[in-house]
């Protein structure tokens, strides 16, 4: 259902030079573009509003409940916080920026709930009261930023935004390692069902795929790719 | 939009238009009546956030142009009112008429003051002016009731005292009483209704009296009848009684009771009596209810189980054991030690199909005597042994039946048991028997007088029941033997059959349910027969068969009392053991292998106690000493090659279950495999050195015990005859023949591979296995062995190899401190599962109350903050507002003051005469 950004094109020369961060060693930014996450009134309480179980709220209030779609955040988040990449503390910063043009900072140490309905409990959370903390620690796990997302994006870095209808398809391995081991690249994915990323600060457009890729496993593949260059198992 | 939906009812078209009116007046921001001045004012609060489904509550929607001006306004009234005052001592109050209303006009306000004047002096006139005329009777008179009070006749009523009896008042109704206290007497409220000339208050008091009068009566009477109804009954009841009709239901005491209670006669008895009489049952039937009471309630007797459940109560039963089983063997604690043996693993199916022969013996006793075909594989020669053993079973009868055999036994047993007695080491007598009377000496060291004369009395009985053994058969009730001599006397001469009968007959009588003194005595019996096992194994000829009778009534005796049975096993251990240690002290040269009886013994225990047991008070110490039996015991003959080799196959057989490790018995296989190497191969010593342990050299290699004279020839190998080995002299030439060295090598050759089996998972494989491995090489180099042992020597050279090079490739070099990767640290974030917002989820309630308090005082501090900062905004406003008034002012009066300065100026410079006052004043 959730089709994602990748696509078809054919030249692979790879992104060009890079700046290289101060730090030693390399890092990865997430951008969660488009991504649903809405709260809404329903009865008595505020819920995270999904397709499955608010398709008639959403009709009565002249919505599609297509686009409703938090389920794909959730995947796309957890496909990011759980994978080696960022257990070695590769993951420099995560951001998900809602349909509602809400921004959101995702702590890298954040343990993202499991089940996805408390996971909606969380995000209801979070776009009530703008930011969580940890249960043990005094840090903010989540919290709401200002836009746009650029001012948050270290300066230099490149912007790789990914969709099915790039016209240019990459074999990931390949354009990870011509960035070079020490860079940090931003990959912005988009986490909704129907459409294509709008954001106007990317520098390069690509597709790792011929076909069109659900987030978690588009998030899954730069992951992947990733882990490979730098070594991690 | 209701035009639309024609068909939606009115109340719900209703609601919309309302809805909609609403809507229109937020959104368009339609100016409402006092708008119409003030354009701002029709603003109203926009939404700041979007969210689905929630509706604007009354506060949330202002109109914050129109609140902003009635806030001004209010200050004009306040803080303007305050600020033109400020510096005044006093205030003049205006309080003419009219004068705060600002909708007249100065002429209205004239002739307000003019009427108010005026009806003010209308009114202090009327006050104090004298009525002038009758008609209008205004004035005030005092009632009761509606009615003045100079028309009541106040004393009325005084002789009416007896009507406040209570007595009296209770027949009253309320509104009587009502009409009484507060009528005041009035006559037109008795006599509204009826319209006629109201009652006097004697007539309503007469009337009062008339009525509680008849209550009264009518009281009385309704007494009375109840009264005549009762004394009817009774005199119904009596002559009911008395024609007997009631008699068959009372018993006699009841009629007793009931008689008295006629007698009597009270109306109250009777009717408790009318009760019983309900009650009352015929004799019988509370005799039998009683009975019944007192009768056992017959309980619901278990269902009968279907042959699914027994087999699904088996299983759960084979799998709790066996889960035991395992704990005991990684040595975990049970909590019920009490439970001595348990069953072997992987027995489960097995034991099912063999319950036949088990049904009498515990389910807990490891494996009978005689083992099954599936068990032998990997075993060897104990299994051969035992397999033989099964076969000379069944011609055993004919056998042991004879009376010539019996015979021979007897004799075998006289010349024993005078060599007892002589305590002397005959010269002829074998090795084994004298070690055997050694044994038995150190075990009775302490009751040696007392065993001789037992011994006497033994021979004596023996001699007693030869004569009577042709004409006594076998007793049916016997005692427990308590000395072996007595139960020598009872079975000694007896064949199989009977042995096993008597032995039978003896644990039926003297089972241990049936007296308490019945467990001491078996348990005695139980030594008494384990000794008798131990004779037996010492006889000679020596009767297997008798020996595999004794097995079974053993292995359940120990069931029985597991503890004595392990008690009298370590007693039998120390005893070996000491005996050992002794020997190889002495070395004197000869043999310091264990006897029969010993051997006999271990394999006995090995049956009764579970070997798979990470620490077993028997078995710990039987594989110890079988152990140590192997690697120290220097071997001297024939015999002892094939003891040892007995020994490592028993130890495989105990071990395989729960794989532990035994170095000795491989280290003895190793050695014995190596002296089979010709003695004239080069380095054969330094080989073996290479190989094995220095002492095992020492032990195992000073003789060629297994150099076969002529390999190259086929020889045909006969499965040894342990019985036979066991039995012959060190000297026997059995020892020295091909087809016994060849037997031996076979036994050893497949104890290997079932070491190879068993130990293919340890780790240290490649370490343990590839001196054996060499060995291997070597012996098919010199190609020692014959035909019929390369099978099974390529079988193990094969399985080492293959399973040292399966090591050899999952095995991981070493590392230099691996350090797992630390992965960030992750946190769990802080959420409530229904958020409200605003809501404290603090867990501490006095702090939740205090943040709410120190919020509120923040938010009115805010507030406050804000009004005064309007305040202030306002009041600047005004003071410019009156500067610049002064300013114009100002501005006004310089400016005609200018003027008159201009045109002055002007008329003098042109001169013309101005006014005649400013020349004159120049």
């Amino acid at each position: 259902m959730s089709q994602e950004e990748e696509n078809v094109a054919s030249d692979s020369d790879g992104p060009p030079e890079q700046n290289q961060n101060e730090d030693d060693e390399g890092g990865v930014i997430f951008i969660l573009e488009k991504a649903s996450l809405e709260a809404g009134k329903v009865g008595k309480n505020y819920q995270l509003l999904n397709c499955d179980d608010h398709g008639n709220f959403l009709r009565k209030h002249k919505r599609d409940p297509a686009q409703y779609r938090p389920d794909i955040v959730h995947q796309a988040l957890l496909a990011i916080l759980d994978s080696p990449l960022n257990k070695a503390g590769r993951l420099k910063a995560l951001y998900v920026k809602t349909d509602k043009n809400v921004l959101i900072q995702v702590n890298p140490h954040i343990r993202i709930p499991r089940t996805f309905k408390r996971f909606c409990g969380l995000m209801v959370q979070l776009l009530q009261k703008l930011s969580i903390r940890a249960t043990n620690g005094s840090d903010k796990l989540l919290r709401v930023v200002k836009q746009p997302v650029t001012r948050h994006l270290p300066v230099g870095a490149r912007r790789v935004g990914m969709s099915f209808s790039a016209p240019k398809v990459v074999q990931l391995k390949d354009y990870v390692a011509a960035a070079g081991l020490k860079s940090t690249t931003i990959f912005v994915v988009g986490a909704m069902a129907h459409g294509k990323i709008e954001a106007d600060y990317l520098d390069d457009f690509v597709a790792v795929s011929e076909f069109p890729l659900s987030a978690a496993c588009c998030i899954g593949r730069i992951c992947n790719a990733l882990e490979l260059q730098w070594g991690i198992l | 939009m209701a035009k639309k939906r024609k068909l939606s009812t009115p109340a719900s078209v209703a609601k919309r238009n309302k809805k909609k009116l609403r809507g229109g007046i937020e959104k368009k921001g339609k100016p409402s009546q006092e708008a119409g001045s003030n354009v701002f004012e029709t603003i109203w609060s926009r939404k700041k956030f979007d969210v689905l489904g929630k509706k604007q509550k009354k506060g949330e929607t202002r109109r914050v142009g129109l609140s902003r001006s009635l806030a001004i306004e209010k200050r004009k009234d306040t803080l303007l009112q305050e600020y033109k005052k400020k510096g005044k001592g006093n205030t003049f109050v205006d309080r003419r008429f009219g004068e705060n209303d600002d909708g007249l006009g100065e002429e209205d306000k004239a002739i307000m003051r003019f009427q108010k004047e005026r009806q003010s002096q209308i009114s202090r006139q009327s006050k104090f002016a004298l009525r002038d005329d009758e008609d209008e009777e205004e004035e005030e008179i005092l009632t009761h009731g509606g009615m003045a009070l100079s028309n009541v006749d106040d004393y009325k009523d005084e002789d009416n005292d007896s009507m406040q009896d209570d007595d009296y008042l209770d027949g009253l109704s309320k509104e009587e009483v009502m009409a009484l206290n507060f009528g005041g007497g009035s006559s037109s409220n008795d006599g509204g209704s009826e319209g006629q000339k109201p009652k006097s208050k004697k007539e309503i008091m007469e009337e009062i009296i008339a009525k509680s009068k008849f209550y009264k009566a009518q009281k009385a009477k309704e007494k009375e009848e109840d009264q005549d109804l009762e004394e009817k009954l009774d005199k119904d009841f009596t002559e009911l009684v008395q024609s007997q009709a009631l008699s068959s239901l009372f018993r006699p005491t009841r009629k007793d009771n009931l008689k008295s209670m006629l007698a009597k006669g009270s109306t109250k008895d009777k009717g408790s009596g009318k009760d019983k009489e309900e009650e009352e049952k015929p004799d019988d039937f509370e005799k039998i209810m009683k009975e019944m009471v007192f009768e056992m309630r017959g309980h619901a007797t278990d269902r009968l189980k279907t042959d699914d459940e027994l087999i699904k109560e088996e299983r759960e039963r084979l799998e709790e054991m066996e889960k035991k089983r395992k704990q005991r063997m990684l040595g975990e604690d049970t909590e019920d030690d009490s439970e001595e043996s348990d069953e072997e693993a992987g027995k489960a199916n097995k034991r099912q199909k063999k319950k036949k022969r088990r049904e009498i013996s515990g389910d807990d006793l490891g494996e009978n005597f005689v083992l099954d075909d599936e068990e032998k594989k990997g075993t060897g020669w104990v299994d051969e042994v035992l397999a033989r053993r099964d076969d000379e079973e069944a011609d055993s009868d004919e056998e042991e039946g004879s009376d010539e055999d019996e015979d021979e036994d007897e004799d075998e047993d006289e010349s024993e048991e005078g060599d007892d007695e002589g305590d002397s080491e005959d010269g002829e007598g074998s090795d084994e028997e004298t070690r055997e009377e050694l044994l038995e000496k150190v075990r009775i060291a302490l009751e040696k007088k007392k065993k001789r004369e037992e011994d006497r009395a033994i021979a004596a009985a023996k001699r007693a029941s030869e004569a009577l053994q042709e004409q006594d058969a076998l007793p049916f009730v016997i005692d427990a033997p308590q000395t072996l001599g007595t139960f020598l006397t009872l079975v000694d001469r007896r064949s199989n059959e009977e042995l096993v009968v008597a032995i039978q007959r003896i644990r039926t009588c003297n089972a241990i349910s049936l007296a308490a003194d019945n467990r001491r005595k078996m348990q005695i019996f139980y030594n008494v027969l384990l000794q008798y096992f131990g004779s037996l194994a010492m006889e000679k000829p020596f009767r297997l068969s008798r020996l595999n009778l004794l097995c079974k009534p053993l292995i359940e005796l120990s069931t029985e009392t597991p503890y004595f049975a392990a008690t009298c096993a370590r007693q039998r251990l120390v005893q070996m053991h000491t005996q050992i240690t002794d020997r190889l002290k002495v070395s004197d040269g000869s043999s310091c292998w264990p006897s029969l009886r010993t051997i006999m013994l271990l394999r006995f225990w090995s049956l009764i106690f579970p070997p798979s047991d990470l620490r077993h008070p028997v078995m710990t110490p039987a594989i110890l000493f079988m152990s140590e039996v192997l690697c120290r015991c220097p071997i001297t003959s024939g015999r002892d090659v094939a003891v040892g080799s007995f020994f490592c196959t028993l130890l495989l057989s105990v071990l395989k279950q729960a794989r532990r490790f035994c170095p000795e018995a491989l280290n003895f296989i190793m050695t014995l495999l190596v002296s089979a190497l010709p003695s004239q191969a080069d380095g054969k010593l330094d080989f073996a050195r290479s190989v094995c342990p220095a002492f095992m050299v020492e032990i195992g290699l000073a003789e060629q015990w297994l150099v076969l004279k002529n390999s190259k020839k086929e020889i045909e190998t006969p499965a040894l005859d342990f019985v036979a080995l066991m039995t012959a002299e060190e000297s026997d030439p059995v020892f020295k023949t091909d087809s016994f060295r060849v037997g031996i090598l076979r036994t050893l050759l497949q104890t290997l591979n079932g070491f190879i089996s068993l130990y293919e998972d340890l780790m240290s494989f490649p370490e343990v296995f590839s001196p054996v491995l060499l060995v291997m090489k070597r012996l098919k180099q010199e190609s020692v062995l014959p035909e019929c042992l390369r099978v099974l020597h390529t079988q193990a050279t094969e399985v080492i190899e293959t399973k040292l090079a399966e090591h050899e490739r999952l095995r991981q070099p070493l590392r230099m401190r691996i350090q797992k990767r630390m992965p960030i640290k992750q946190f769990n974030p802080k959420f409530e599962e229904n958020y409200v917002q605003g809501r404290s989820y603090d867990p501490d309630r006095e702090r939740a109350e205090k943040k709410k308090l120190v919020r509120k005082v923040k938010s009115e501090f805010k507030g406050a903050a804000r009004e005064l900062r309007k305040d202030n905004y306002f009041l600047m406003e005004e003071k410019a507002k009156e500067k610049l008034a002064a300013e114009e002012e100002r501005k006004e009066k310089f400016g005609k003051a200018m003027a008159f300065l201009q045109e002055q100026e002007s008329a003098f410079k042109s001169g013309q005469m101005g006014k005649g006052k400013g020349r004159r004043r120049k």
